[in-house]
């Protein structure tokens, strides 16, 4: 059976794909913030990003260390092909849903 | 550029009782964080939720490593206070000691076991350290209540002994040390 994505795996999608190919911890987390307007602690994205790489849906690989990191190398994360179409199943369900709901349709933007 | 140092103390903990998802690239995402907030208070919540997601993660799959670590801590941590009551060393209550070092002879042997058992738990069960380890700080607090609820202890003084104890285990759990995971190309 297909499992669904919860709507914090489904935003870290999202803010990889905007992030390119400066998708971090740091960036991720803040990109959540900024567009949810709260904060996520960074073991739970990390949770969720394991997650995500274990489904095959993104996957990492290490960056050079830098000195504002305290000589730490970054995981930086890219969506996969799995990951796209998982993105795109998720934005028709929630559309379809959405659109079935007459006191909310129009407000799509 | 400056770089401010998160607390040393905290990011010593997360890298000793580190689980699959503690590693290299989050402590360094908490520091570059830190050099924006510059929050204490934030950087050692990030580090219990870190450890804390860690151990639930590894407890919830290896559930008899967490099993084992409770019975193998716990048999280690009453050993000592059960061959001080049980055998000739009990006779050395009747030395007559100040109260003060009979009272402090008790601490250490105490925290000193559950230092020991959690030293131990964490060597054992090195794979999956945060697991065993906090899985034997919290049996620890519920024997613990167990045990001292019978005993004319106030609640403040019971909470600050139960604490006291896990804070020894954990700290245990911490001197062994740190696990290494083989970085991905």
């Amino acid at each position: 059976m297909k499992r669904h994505n919860g709507s914090l795996e489904l935003m870290i999608m999202l803010a990889i794909m905007r992030l390119e190919d400066a998708a971090y911890g740091v960036p991720i987390s803040r990109e959540i913030e900024e567009s949810a307007g709260r904060a996520v602690a960074m073991a739970t994205v990390y949770a969720s990003l394991d997650r995500l790489e274990a489904r095959g849906l993104v996957k990492s690989k290490l960056g050079d260390p830098t000195p504002e990191r305290g000589g730490r190398a970054k995981r930086l994360f890219t969506i996969t092909a799995a990951g796209i179409r998982e993105v795109q199943d998720a934005r028709r369900a929630l559309t379809q849903l959405w659109n079935r709901l007459p006191q909310l349709k129009g407000q799509l933007s | 550029m400056t770089i401010h140092q998160p607390p040393r103390l905290a990011t010593w903990i997360l890298k000793r009782l580190g689980s699959n998802i503690i590693e290299d690239a989050l402590v360094g995402d908490l520091f570059e964080a830190y050099q924006r907030r510059k929050s204490p208070f934030w950087y050692w919540k990030e580090v219990v939720v870190a450890i804390g997601a860690g151990a639930c993660r590894g407890v919830w799959h290896h559930l008899p490593v967490a099993l084992g670590a409770i019975v193998t801590g716990l048999f280690v941590a009453a050993t000592p206070i059960w061959l001080l009551i049980n055998t000739s060393a009990a006779s050395l209550s009747n030395v007559p000691l100040p109260v003060r070092i009979q009272v402090l002879t008790a601490w250490l042997i105490v925290f000193g076991s559950a230092l020991l058992s959690g030293w131990l738990v964490s060597l054992l069960f090195r794979a999956h350290r945060a697991a065993a380890v906090l899985s034997l700080a919290a049996a620890m607090v519920v024997a613990g209540t167990i045990l001292l609820s019978a005993t004319d202890l106030g609640p403040l003084a019971l909470a600050g002994v139960l604490l006291l104890d896990a804070l020894a285990v954990v700290g245990g759990g911490s001197l062994t040390g740190v696990r290494r995971r083989s970085a991905q190309a």
